[in-house]
């Protein structure tokens, strides 16, 4: 990327997802996930982990349109024991939580992750990734296409 | 698109996967060793859940005269990159910013914080809630 851009953003800063129970929601996220969070504002909590990035997520009232397993937040953690640590806490604590689906552990090119689906439709995914992987990525370039 | 108009670090690393990071985190680069997270887009035929506006990623710039900037230079090349709606920008909770969609229907909202309600900070202050 050396060419002028027509924004020079100093962060990529935030992205957001949409709930129907703040207390509810933040319960999941901080007991379940593990995710920092604080509530600034009445409609609204901001996540984060780390970095100076955060989650908006807005609260909103009746159903809201669900944006399938293709729009979903991953999560990383350590090991692949930690990935089959979480996946068998999603099914034991599922109901406590409101986790509405727990898609099964799968694994390629080294990555073992899995899927679930939050009270609020909201699909997350928990993966064993560390920063080096996408910096290797980075670092090895594009793909070349035949 | 990410490139042209955000300014983010974009690398294909299979085809139909593009992964997306800001700038500067490539080795001897200002933010190299620093925590950042990746968007990961998704070729597909048809995007099934086309998205809105509560479904938005942000970047940040560093000054309200840098949104309007913005807003300039991408309004006027709105065709050129295939993009959707350009709002005007306006303050909002504070903040000062706009908000467009590419052309896969994705949000984009480009916004000035004030340091006092940068996340950071609004973390510092806890729950006013």
């Amino acid at each position: 990327m050396t060419q002028a851009s027509l924004v020079n953003p100093e962060l990529l800063s935030h992205g957001t997802l949409e709930c129907n129970d703040i207390p509810a929601t933040r319960r999941f996220l901080t007991e379940f996930l593990g995710i920092d969070v604080v509530r600034p504002l009445p409609e609204a909590q901001y996540l984060w982990k780390g970095g100076p990035w955060s989650v908006v997520c807005v609260c909103v009232e009746g159903e809201h349109k669900e944006q399938g397993p293709q729009n979903r937040f991953k999560l990383a953690v350590g090991s692949v024991a930690e990935v089959d640590a979480a996946h068998a806490a999603a099914e034991t604590h599922k109901d406590e939580y409101g986790i509405r689906r727990v898609e099964n552990v799968e694994e390629k090119n080294g990555v073992r992750s899995f899927r679930l689906q939050d009270m609020n439709k909201v699909w997350w995914e928990i993966a064993n990734l560390t920063q080096k992987y996408y910096d290797d990525a980075f670092a090895r370039g594009d793909v070349k296409h035949a | 698109m990410c490139e042209g108009i955000l300014g983010l670090d974009c690398v294909e690393p299979e085809k139909g996967v593009l992964l997306i990071r800001e700038r500067g985190h490539r080795p001897g680069e200002k933010l190299a060793g620093q925590p950042y997270w990746v968007l990961e887009a998704r070729e597909v035929k048809e995007v099934e859940v086309p998205q809105e506006m509560l479904n938005h990623w942000g970047v940040f710039v560093t000054s309200q005269a840098a949104v309007d900037e913005a807003y300039e230079k991408i309004n006027a090349q709105q065709k050129e990159f295939g993009l959707g709606r350009v709002q005007k920008p306006r303050f909002r909770h504070g903040s000062y910013a706009f908000y467009f969609v590419d052309g896969d229907s994705n949000w984009w909202e480009i916004e000035y914080r004030t340091p006092e309600l940068v996340y950071t900070a609004i973390r510092a202050r806890g729950d006013q809630v």
